[in-house]
């Protein structure tokens, strides 16, 4: 059951992803709603968890934003992967409440960012380098911003 | 098969990681090959309705933009205008005294833009018009400012515009004042590249770039966007030519689809040229 509402919980943000992130976004980028709450998956039920829901959750948002079919799958089953390394089962609410939250959603969308570009950038003219960059850096700390507010929420909740 | 489970259970997160990588990279494989076009027109129809219904909330900075631009912009075309008609009357004029026959006339279909799929690299449109309104993948989207794509999936009430700003999109174009053609690409940031000109062609900063003869999906003389930098290639005999695009991609709300596909009415031309070809060839 508890798996279920993640998954409703899931699809409403790609669905929140798809069609808000033209308000949110700055000079053609935007923050990765997806992303943050795969990290939070991540941190809260482990590795095994966090690589499904990454591979799942990304196939579907590759289906609905017209991207590449299997790149949102790959890059995000690779950042939670990474993620896993951190879960610790004694400190779930520690990690999420605290600054940990936020370096692992950085480090989610660097590798997030640089892999999905490196497969979007393949075989064509376009510069790896400078196209990640711009877009997968700045969108990493874009990211990073916007994961936060939840941040912020969820350190409140604590304390009341 | 009790070692099999134990293995799987032990190290599962492996074992997924493998069995997902696999899949993805199947699928990347695929991505670009027509298989999966039913699968983008639906996820166009779904996404598009989705869209339509929230359409209407308007994005107040946005507006205030284009209420400028459009303003400063009327006045220059109602200058432009005057200009047009006469060079109109001289040009029809002209072509009638050398018997070359007129440019042919577009259908143009006007649709609203229901909602934009920016992931970077690949910009995307949904506009309100699809199937059931005679719309095919090929198609050009323009605006009255120029080029803004072409049709890439479209389902029976919604259609996907491939934009400019797409890394997947080459488009023949040339220069309007001195006929140098090129290739546009984009490669991320605000301004186009134009590809394969040479050193020693004359192009100046500010030159309109339309799109030429040569282009397999966009009909001729549309523009494009103005030259903004010149800069040569290093080792090369070319120069790197970035065009500023006419039409403002993150502000569009309205385009018109030229309601002809000119890609099959130029293959079937090519077919009935290579046909023609064996024919004589038979003789």
């Amino acid at each position: 059951m508890q798996y279920l509402s993640y998954a409703g919980l899931g699809l409403l943000i790609i669905i929140v992803q798809v069609l808000v992130s033209r308000f949110l976004s700055i000079a053609g980028v935007s923050p990765d709603f997806l992303l943050i709450f795969l990290v939070w998956l991540t941190m809260r039920e482990g590795q095994f968890a966090g690589e499904t829901g990454g591979f799942v959750l990304g196939l579907i948002l590759d289906i609905l934003s017209s991207s590449i079919l299997g790149a949102n799958a790959l890059s995000k089953t690779a950042a939670c992967f990474c993620i896993g390394y951190f879960f610790d089962r004694e400190r779930i609410d520690q990690n999420i409440r605290n600054w940990p939250f936020l370096v692992l959603t950085l480090l989610a969308a660097i590798i997030n960012n640089f892999l999905y570009y490196f497969l979007i950038t393949r075989g064509s003219e376009i510069s790896f380098g400078e196209f990640a960059f711009r877009y997968g850096a700045v969108g990493a700390l874009y990211t990073v911003f916007i994961a936060i507010f939840p941040l912020l929420y969820w350190s409140r909740k604590r304390t009341y | 098969m009790r070692r099999f489970l134990d293995f799987f259970i032990a190290f599962k997160e492996y074992v997924a990681l493998t069995a997902f990588v696999a899949v993805s990279l199947t699928m990347i494989a695929v991505s670009r090959t027509t298989d999966v076009m039913p699968l983008r027109a639906f996820a166009t129809g779904l996404v598009g309705a989705i869209q339509s219904t929230y359409a209407w909330i308007p994005n107040p900075i946005a507006l205030a933009r284009e209420n400028r631009d459009l303003e400063s912009q009327s006045i220059e075309l109602a200058a432009e205008v005057g200009r047009l008609r006469r060079a109109e009357a001289e040009n029809r004029e002209l072509r009638r005294l050398l018997g070359i026959a007129p440019h042919p006339d577009w259908k143009l279909v006007a649709a609203e833009v229901v909602g934009k799929t920016t992931t970077f690299q690949r910009n995307m449109l949904t506009i309100d018009l699809g199937s059931k309104d005679s719309i095919v993948p090929g198609m050009a989207v323009i605006t009255d400012a120029g080029l803004v794509g072409r049709i890439y999936a479209t389902s029976q009430n919604f259609s996907l515009v491939q934009m400019l700003l797409n890394t997947d999109l080459r488009i023949a174009s040339k220069i309007a004042r001195t006929r140098v053609e090129g290739i546009i690409t984009w490669e991320g940031g605000p301004s186009l590249s134009m590809r394969n000109i040479p050193k020693a062609l004359d192009v100046q900063l500010g030159d309109l770039v339309v799109s030429s003869e040569y282009s397999s999906f966009f009909p001729a003389e549309v523009p494009i966007g103005t030259v903004d930098s010149i800069a040569p290639e290093a080792n090369s005999l070319f120069r790197r030519v970035m065009v500023r695009p006419s039409v403002n991609f993150f502000r569009v709300e309205h385009v018109y689809v030229i309601q002809k596909d000119i890609t099959k009415e130029r293959e079937r031309l090519a077919l009935e040229g290579r046909v023609n070809e064996g024919k004589a060839q038979k003789r």
